[in-house]
């Protein structure tokens, strides 16, 4: 089951990092004090373009997913399935993005078009997340499923921005405006991340209060999968406090080891998100007729 | 609208699986895909072991989360008996059917790239027959018709132990159980 | 990660050991892969309108008889369904079919059919490589290349080692070929109803197995209490049996089931379970009489007016008071009393239960019991049948509607009384085999091939030398107990061929395989079933592939011998079966006679070409042959109702039995004669317990934990249907563990293991249930025996574990063996996965 849904889960990890990235960034440039636009458009040339092909390749994957491909012409969508809505947000948010993109290049990106880019992403994550709440496996079916994508979009996000404000310095020493900046967007996306594994108790003794593939679920996370649980969150929760250092140790001579760290703290994070998302997937005992109540 | 439905008696099955395999018949159906499955449950402790068996299809749920759920409409319902339909020409094989029902119902063909379900045998019983499975149980334990007069006919359930809850879905079954298999 | 991807596919297992937990498991695993034939998902179903039904045969030796019908369109098969000529009810109920016979398609269209004949890769006149039969390569050959093979081998192996040197275990009309060609010698051996075809005439006096014997369904309906003793009709008699023990428990019956296993037929109907160690019944069955006897709760006037033996008093004249049956039950002289603490030691059911069992039974009037073949196919089993016979004597539980001991299994369980409809002769003389006198049972076959002595009755062995094994429609290789035995002897042998149309076992091991047609590519033909049906089926397609009908295959070999091909095939098949409708007769309603079934009219036999004359009966042929079936109208207290004995209750002066005494016979020094003179075992003239070989005494003694019972499987027709992939998924060959035995040995459900018997090895997965009972393991018989590299059968076949053993009277004790059992540490794949035996591709 987990090994066949892994165009899903990459899917859900690219679109996600996709969102997350061009929603930190529309922050960080919102939050940037006006004296370093300038800065904060070539930010924008260089940042909003790594969202595209994140999508680009979420979507390509998620065709994998589908038996029949050639047959997902809907002639009339079921609107009230999450997965159309998820569809049909991912699109949007992707055609916004196009509007941005070009946009940016024409130099009259708006910060009215960018929220709303970025909002629809986020709607986009939701329906994501909604897709998973409405099926019959209890480990999905639950509000934590909605904290662990969102907090997927923050920490993915949080690299993506990074990585393109660090890009579009180039060699130079960030200026103390933008690593200001930075740390509160940093530390604005922590609060979102750390919501699942602040949650995880709550998560866990609902699961084991319900029913057999609930208990199921819950102890798939408490006993089988505990270890890589714990290892989830040590990568993920590393991976922050590395990228939330090299904010703040922002010199000349350090460059080099600096790229280092963003690479790491990219490596860690990602292999957190990924290692979550496996665990996600591989939790998730279905509902079924062998279970005895 | 009239809803149709099975009523299953465990009390007189006696798990021999001739619906499974008249099922599989009718649907010309390949190892692996099961759309009416016969599951075994036991439980006790010797010398007092206690067992009974299960004939689930799909059931045609009054509240289908199948069909809410598939994007395409490939899974329907249909308005006259109520009967969940799968359109095979427009079914994408996302899947998320697997993920809607908690009895197993619709089927993943790895090689179809589709999904396939019972549908009632709807073909049949527009022609005025019975679907393959209740004529062809041994026991006469299986019956096919309009649920409400099902459920008057027979005192049952649709929760009982080994099914997940009705309330997901509002299933169109009515099973007699055994004593041990009361929840 | 690579851990966790296997965690992810083992998820499945830890979901079982959870079930554990809660203390409730599932039978069989849940999982869904695709791998099969079609690669439709959900097609559109066939309707009746997009072709024609015609009755269908199934044909095999499954225990029941039921009409199919297969839709053809265009000579294809598109689908299957049951009985449906009239509304169904209790009384008068459908003829449904089972699982097996609504998956015949699968089987008479499978992809392993075998299309051409073929010989070995590495056979020649006399054999070639011998020791590579089982392991060759098939050629294609033609018909005219294989007959030249069978004809010329059958030719020069008789010029010589002489007639005597063929061995037909069962063959299909080749034993009607030489039987002109000076004879062949030939299998004997009860296989089905163990012990009790022989004993059964010498204490009631009824010339059969006493399968028609007991009550018909209607009577059972005033039962009681029905005992369903190693009976599992819910499972062993398909089609409707089940369901008519459903009335009867709706009348009000209370049910008891004697069996090691908690069965289907104790799920649906027992109110108590009686778990009995196998081969030791008659120890319990004792203690009964025992308790009864000793506490004064048995029928002195029943024994004293109805039965000879019974004690001091009533033995039959000329023999010594003594050796009467009272005395024996009390230990009178030898100091064993035959109490319940005695019996209780050996079968393992507690003393207490046996006497509430006693007094229960005996309490009950009507009360039935009802039995398998099951528990009498046992080795030197002779006892048991007459035990369990003497029980309803003691008791007086005889010749009331609905009271009675019976051995109703197969298509006779629930389905007593007189056969009222049965088809007419076919016309086509036997031919009788000059040496008729050679025959050599089951349990000495394999070894008299590579021995070359059997025994024949109570004298010196004689000398045989066979060198040619010819297989037909049977499995004698598979099906026989002794098959790493058999492999040998045909390892041994100058020639083996088989007739089949799959690669079973027995043609695995042979030189030459001709393909033949099923019973859906000739020309129809009728089947009996139960009491109150005849079948009639049609031709549904044409011969798939090269393969020939058994009857064509003979003639063209006695052909190519020089013999009279007019004696081998004197009849069309349409001649013979038109012979047998029109001398089909059938019950009258008032039970006194019968009167012919079919009207025929002169355009029926223009239409049908065949030679006849015209006659009235019940239904018209058209009707008939559209139906496919005539059943006997029935309904409850009809003239046609049936229990065994009432006239020798109600007069037993004008009516007599056919025994010695013309009375029940607890004491027969006949049969003791009787079983003595097949020169292996003895039998007491009263049923004593005489421990069984390879039963549950032996398997202490030899260190040999476990008595292993051989059931008949959901699964298949014995080793027919075994190959059929949607049966094979739906029944899993799974070896039964109790959990008491399972949690000693750390064996789970699902875990591979090695059993261990004195003639072989296989392993198979387990099932581990609280459902059997502790120290009795139980396989399913018929897998088709399949070898890994070590000579350890993979598929369960359980024959491989016997070594063959004759006894008492030439029966198999296929219920007696013992095993030991071990955890395998390989991994096995579900045999629903394994490659089809398929030959050659279609060209
Ligand atoms: N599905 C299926 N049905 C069949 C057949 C088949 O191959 N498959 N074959 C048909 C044929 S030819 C025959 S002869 C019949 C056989 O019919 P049966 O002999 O009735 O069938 P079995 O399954 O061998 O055994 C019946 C029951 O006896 C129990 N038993 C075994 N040994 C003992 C014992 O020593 N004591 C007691 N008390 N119980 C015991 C077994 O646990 C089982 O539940 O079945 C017929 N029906
Ligand atoms: N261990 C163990 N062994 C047992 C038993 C047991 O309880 N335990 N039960 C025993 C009993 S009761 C019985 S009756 C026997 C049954 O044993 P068999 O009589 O040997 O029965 P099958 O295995 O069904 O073999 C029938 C074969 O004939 C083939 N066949 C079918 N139709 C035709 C035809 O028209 N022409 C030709 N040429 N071939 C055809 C089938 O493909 C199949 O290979 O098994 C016995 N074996
Ligand atoms: S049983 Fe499952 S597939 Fe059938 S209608 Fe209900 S939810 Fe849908
Ligand atoms: S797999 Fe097919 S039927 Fe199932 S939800 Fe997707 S489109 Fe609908
Ligand atoms: S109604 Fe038809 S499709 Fe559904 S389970 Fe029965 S036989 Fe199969
Ligand atoms: S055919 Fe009838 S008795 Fe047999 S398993 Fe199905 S529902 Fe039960
Ligand atoms: S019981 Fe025998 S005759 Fe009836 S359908 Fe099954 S296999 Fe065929
Ligand atoms: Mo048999």
């Amino acid at each position: 089951m987990f090994l066949e849904e892994w165009p899903l889960l990459l899917f859900t990890l690219l679109s996600q990092a996709a969102i997350g990235t061009f929603f930190l960034s529309t922050l960080f440039e919102t939050l940037l004090p006006s004296n370093q636009e300038d800065k904060a458009t070539a930010f924008i040339k260089t940042g909003i373009p790594i969202v595209g092909p994140l999508m680009v390749a979420g979507l390509f994957l998620s065709f994998f997913h589908l038996g029949s491909p050639l047959s997902a012409v809907f002639a009339s969508p079921n609107l009230s399935s999450w997965l159309v809505r998820e569809i049909l947000s991912t699109s949007v948010f992707f055609a916004l993005w196009v509007i941005c993109f070009v946009a940016a290049k024409k130099a009259n990106l708006t910060p009215v078009l960018q929220w709303t880019t970025a909002i629809v992403g986020l709607f986009a994550v939701f329906c994501m997340a909604s897709a998973y709440t409405n099926s019959i496996r209890p480990a999905w079916a639950h509000l934590n499923t909605y904290f662990i994508f969102f907090a997927a979009t923050f920490s993915l996000g949080l690299i993506g921005t990074t990585i393109s404000v660090a890009g579009c310095n180039g060699k130079r020493v960030l200026s103390s405006e933008i690593t200001t900046t930075l740390r509160k967007v940093v530390l604005s996306a922590v609060v979102v991340i750390l919501v699942p594994l602040l949650y995880q108790p709550f998560f866990l003794s609902s699961l084991s209060a319900g029913e057999p593939a609930a208990l199921a679920s819950a102890n798939l996370y408490g006993k089988d999968y505990l270890l890589p649980m714990i290892l989830r969150w040590l990568l993920t929760l590393t991976g922050i406090a590395v990228l939330y250092y090299y904010v703040r140790s922002q010199s000349q001579k350090f460059y080099a080891f600096s790229m280092k760290l963003v690479c790491t703290a990219t490596c860690l994070i990602v292999a957190g998100e990924l290692l979550g998302r496996c665990l996600f997937f591989v939790t998730a005992v279905s509902t079924q007729i062998d279970v005895f109540h | 609208m009239v809803q149709k439905g099975f009523y299953f008696d465990m009390t007189t099955c006696s798990g021999c699986k001739t619906c499974q395999i008249a099922c599989k018949d009718v649907n010309n159906l390949e190892v692996g895909m099961l759309f009416r499955k016969v599951y075994d449950f036991e439980g006790g402790k010797y010398p007092n072991p206690w067992s009974f068996s299960l004939s689930i299809s799909c059931n045609h749920c009054a509240n289908p989360k199948c069909v809410a759920n598939c994007p395409t409409g490939a899974m329907y319902k249909r308005l006259e008996d109520g009967i969940v339909i799968h359109r095979r020409e427009k079914c994408i094989g996302c899947r998320m059917c697997l993920w809607s029902c908690p009895y197993g119902a619709p089927q993943y063909n790895e090689k179809s790239g589709k999904v396939g379900k019972c549908d009632g045998c709807a073909a049949l019983v527009d022609q005025g027959e019975n679907p393959a499975c209740v004529d062809a149980c041994l026991m006469r334990a299986l019956h096919f018709g309009d649920i409400e007069e099902l459920k008057k006919k027979h005192d049952g359930t649709a929760d009982v132990k080994g099914l997940p809850n009705s309330a997901t879905t509002s299933p169109s079954l009515v099973i007699k159980p055994t004593t041990q298999a009361r929840r | 990660m690579m851990n966790w991807i296997k965690k992810a596919e083992n998820y499945a297992m830890s979901r079982r050991t959870f079930l554990e937990v809660t203390g409730a498991t599932i039978a069989g695993s849940a999982t869904l892969s695709g791998c099969g034939l079609s690669k439709e998902s959900a097609p559109q179903k066939p309707l009746s309108a997009q072709g024609h039904w015609i009755s269908a045969a199934c044909w095999h030796n499954c225990g029941g008889r039921c009409l199919n019908k297969a839709l053809v369109r265009e000579g294809v098969v598109i689908r299957q369904k049951t009985d449906d000529t009239h509304p169904d009810t209790p009384d008068f109920p459908q003829q449904r079919g089972c699982s097996r016979g609504r998956a015949q398609r699968q089987q008479v269209l499978g992809v392993d059919r075998l299309k051409y004949p073929m010989r070995r890769k590495n056979w020649a006149p006399g054999g070639g490589k011998k020791e590579m039969r089982g392991n060759d390569e098939w050629i294609r050959i033609s018909w005219d290349e294989a007959l030249d093979i069978v004809a010329g081998e059958i030719k020069r192996i008789k010029e010589k080692y002489g007639n005597s040197s063929i061995f037909i275990p069962t063959g299909s009309e080749l034993p009607r070929v030489l039987s002109l060609y000076g004879g062949y010698t030939m299998r004997w051996g009860q296989v089905s109803w163990g012990a009790w075809p022989d004993v059964y005439p010498f204490i009631t006096g009824v010339k059969s197995q006493g399968d028609t014997d007991g009550n018909d369904r209607f009577r059972l309906r005033k039962s009681k209490l029905i005992i369903l003793w190693g009976a599992n009709p819910a499972l062993s008699s398909r089609g409707n049996p089940a369901y008519n023990l459903l009335q009867a428990k709706q009348a009000g019956a209370k049910f008891i089931v004697i069996d090691p296993i908690y069965t289907e037929s104790a799920k649906l109907f027992a109110d108590q379970w009686v778990p009995c160690r196998p081969a030791t019944d008659t120890t319990l069955i004792l203690g009964m009489i025992h308790h009864l006897v000793t506490n004064k709760l048995h029928d002195q006037a029943f024994l004293d007016k109805y039965c000879v033996g019974f004690d001091a008093e009533h033995m039959p004249p000329g023999v010594d008071p003594k050796e009467n049956f009272k005395d024996y039950l009390l230990g009178t002289y030898d100091s064993t009393p035959k109490t319940p603490e005695w019996a209780a030691a050996i079968c393992g059911v507690d003393s207490a239960t046996i006497r509430a069992l006693a007094v229960e039974y005996a309490n009950s009037k009507p009360a039935a019991i009802i039995t398998g073949g099951a528990p009498a196919r046992i080795n030197n089993g002779e006892h048991l049948p007459h035990a369990l016979l003497t029980l309803g004597f003691v008791t007086g539980n005889y010749g009331i509607p609905g009271s009675g001991v019976s051995p109703n299994m197969h298509n006779r369980s629930t389905y007593a009384g007189p056969t009222m409809v049965k088809p007419g002769p076919s016309g086509i003389p036997g031919i009788p085999n000059p040496l008729s006198k050679i025959k050599i049972n089951n349990g000495e076959m394999w070894d008299a091939v590579l021995n070359g002595k059997y025994t024949d009755g109570d004298r010196p062995q004689k000398e045989i030398n066979i060198q040619m094994i010819c297989h037909g429609f049977g499995s004698a290789l598979n099906q026989r107990a002794g098959l790493m035995r058999g492999i040998e002897a045909h390892k041994k042998v100058e020639f083996v061929m088989s007739q089949n149309y799959v690669l079973n076992t027995d043609a695995k091991y042979s030189d030459v395989v001709l393909p033949v047609t099923t019973q859906w590519e000739v020309d129809g033909g009728l089947l009996t079933g139960n009491s109150e049906i005849l079948i009639y089926y049609q031709k549904i397609m044409n011969p798939l592939h090269e393969a020939k009908p058994d009857i064509w295959i003979a003639t063209e070999i006695g052909k190519r011998l020089g013999l009279d091909t007019g004696k081998i095939d004197p009849l069309p098949l349409k001649q013979s079966v038109f012979n047998q409708i029109a001398g089909a007769t059938v019950i009258k309603p008032d039970g006194k006679g019968y009167e012919k079934l079919v009207t025929i009219t002169a355009a029926d036999i223009v239409e049908l070409g065949v030679k006849g004359t015209v006659q009235s009966g019940r239904i018209s042929y058209k009707e008939f042959r559209d139906k496919g079936i005539y059943q006997v109208p029935r309904g409850s207290g009809d003239k046609l109702e049936f229990t065994s004995f009432t006239d020798y209750l109600n007069d037993p002066e004008k009516h007599k039995l056919q025994t010695v005494s013309g009375k029940f016979q607890i004491f027969s020094q006949e049969l003791s004669r009787h079983i003595q003179s097949f020169g292996w075992t003895s039998k007491s003239p009263i049923p004593k317990y005489e421990p069984s070989r390879e039963g549950y005494e032996d398997g202490v003694k030899d260190g040999y934990p476990f008595q292993l019972i051989t059931v008949h499987h959901a699964r298949r027709s014995h080793s027919t249907f075994d190959n059929v992939p949607w049966l094979r998924e739906a029944y899993p060959q799974d070896l039964w563990l109790s959990t008491a035995d399972a949690t000693k040995l750390g064996i789970k459900t699902g875990d591979i293991v090695k059993i261990i018997g004195r003639g072989g090895m296989a392993i198979r997965p387990t099932y581990v249930t609280e459902k059997i009972m502790p120290g009795v393991v139980a396989l399913g018989q018929g897998a088709w025996a399949d070898f890994d590299e070590n000579g350890i059968d993979k598929a369960g076949s359980v024959n491989i574990l016997y070594g063959p053993i004759a006894t008492g009277q030439g029966h198999t004790g296929y219920n007696n063996c013992n095993v030991k059992i071990e955890k395998y540490p390989k991994e096995l794949l579900p045999d629903v996965k394994w490659p089809q035996r398929v030959i050659f591709k279609e060209v």
